[in-house]
């Protein structure tokens, strides 16, 4: 367990400071002009010129990701509880199940839009569909895979089901709950994002939308800037939760 | 708790051609006796264990644990089992790991060694709010030998508690759980590979063929406590053994 160091944040900075200079200096030396590709100083500038239209919009698909990632992770767990308490339930939950993983979310989502609007609804309930499966599947794998010594342990100890439950097999699944946050927290803003793309009042996806049609790549940068930004984010305090509570673990960065 | 064993085998089934680890076993422990059992690797001493502790069923034969069979002694929980993996709870500090152990002993709160005690009793004392994970591999097995202790019951299955330790803490230890066996006086099933540690500890000590496991022939140690292992019975004890543990083995 290493905490993040100067030493692995140096190189970090050296890397991305030097890809942007370099796509500042080719814009600037091209003369390439914005429509095609802003300098990053221009995306910048533009970005702090919106702040407030940014800033409500980052607010708006922020809280679609995390409500439909916390309501995934809410039935994803549930789920996967029922069908340990219940097996007999697992070959028709499983089927629910990877009948909504293999249908693409693109296609569910205009249909969403359609039938729920252009409101904040339908981007929750396809973020969390796509959270959704894997919380469901890592959290039943953890549940199976606590350790036999442990289990035997309380089976010596005459330990009632709910007992290893709680004390046993409950902890064994938060690494594998983390697995699926790391899976899911990135997906669950391209599920925003995208279901933004089917109509939407607002959020960076929306932004994003009507920049592309006025072809605005500066304006359409700054969003992918500020998504790229999130994401940084939500995996830096999913690694930081990580080593708080899977303390027991040895955990790769 | 006396502890009678009559023809007991136990077949491992889940494998492809079925293993007979335990075949024809019979065994009278005397209530507070402390014996030991030594034999080669993958003699069955483990599954022996197992079976008492109600981790596996008898595929022929019976145990009586105090006149039970193992299925109904262990809910009184008054037969603790230690296995060779120390087998803590990751989540949970040392404390929290014999506190959770004395919880499903049962015993009355005032009966309870406490935990900070045992924690010192085996040299863990500084570490009683630390986590296994930063434990080395013998001071997990300490660890797991204290909440063996914690559970205070009658009948104690130890599984090569001292595998892991270096030999002065093996040492120290054995000397430490000698006086405590003495206080207490459970009845112990000890399974080790150290002859001398068996010398040291036990009352009488078995000796097992390879597999399928049997008992060869036994050996009842009449020395006084504490022992020291560098008197000259002491070692007849430990060369005699040897001899059994190898012609046992030739006749497995």
């Amino acid at each position: 367990m290493k905490p993040i160091s100067s030493q692995s944040t140096l190189p970090t900075f050296v890397i991305l400071a030097s890809i942007f200079t370099g796509w500042e200096a080719l814009v600037r030396l091209r003369g390439i002009p914005p429509y095609l590709l802003p300098a990053p100083t221009h995306i910048l500038r533009t970005i702090f010129a919106n702040l407030s239209l940014y800033g409500q919009s980052t607010l708006i698909t922020l809280g679609e990701s995390l409500s439909g990632l916390i309501l995934g992770v809410i039935a994803g767990t549930g789920a996967a509880l029922l069908l340990s308490l219940w097996p007999r339930l697992e070959r028709g939950v499983m089927t629910v199940a990877i009948l909504v993983k293999s249908t693409p979310m693109v296609a569910i989502a205009p249909l969403l839009t359609i039938w729920l609007g252009f409101g904040v609804l339908p981007k929750v309930i396809i973020t969390a569909l796509l959270t959704f499966f894997p919380v469901l599947v890592n959290v039943i794998s953890g549940l199976q895979h606590a350790d036999p010594a442990l289990l035997d342990l309380f089976s010596s100890w005459r330990a009632s089901r709910w007992e290893v439950f709680r004390f046993v097999r409950l902890p064994s699944t938060l690494p594998y709950l983390f697995a699926a946050l790391k899976i899911s927290a990135p997906l669950s803003l391209i599920a925003a994002v995208v279901a933004e793309w089917t109509g939407a009042s607002g959020g960076l996806g929306h932004v994003m939308w009507l920049a592309y049609s006025n072809l605005n790549l500066p304006f359409l940068f700054g969003a992918v800037f500020i998504l790229g930004l999130a994401g940084v984010a939500f995996y830096i305090t999913l690694t930081w939760a990580e080593r708080r509570f899977v303390f027991w673990q040895e955990i790769e960065a | 708790m006396e502890v009678v064993v009559k023809d007991l085998a136990y077949t491992y089934n889940h494998n492809a051609p079925p293993v007979q680890a335990l075949d024809q076993l019979n065994l009278r422990v005397q209530s507070g006796e402390f014996v030991a059992i030594i034999g080669s690797n993958g003699c069955g001493k483990s599954t022996l264990l197992r079976l008492f502790a109600n981790l596996l069923q008898p595929t022929r034969g019976a145990i009586s644990l105090g006149g039970l069979p193992p299925a109904q002694i262990a809910a009184n929980r008054r037969v603790v089992w230690m296995a060779q993996n120390p087998a803590l709870l990751p989540w949970y500090t040392a404390r929290q790991n014999i506190l959770l152990a004395q919880r499903f002993a049962r015993t009355p709160p005032e009966k309870n060694v406490s935990a900070d005690e045992l924690l010192s009793l085996v040299g863990l004392g500084e570490f009683s709010s630390a986590y296994p994970h930063a434990f080395s591999g013998g001071m997990q097995q300490r660890l797991s030998l204290a909440r063996a202790l914690a559970m205070n019951a009658d009948l104690w299955l130890m599984d090569e508690p001292f595998a892991a330790l270096d030999e002065l803490t093996r040492e120290r230890l054995t000397i430490q759980l000698s006086e405590i066996w003495q206080r207490r006086r459970p009845t112990v099933l000890w399974v080790t590979h150290s002859i001398p540690e068996a010398v040291r500890l036990a009352d009488r000590v078995l000796v097992m063929t390879p597999r399928p496991g049997r008992f060869y022939g036994e050996v009842r140690i009449s020395l006084p406590r504490p022992r020291e292992d560098t008197t000259l019975e002491f070692q007849t004890y430990v060369r005699k053994l040897k001899q059994m543990l190898v012609s046992g083995g030739e006749t497995g």
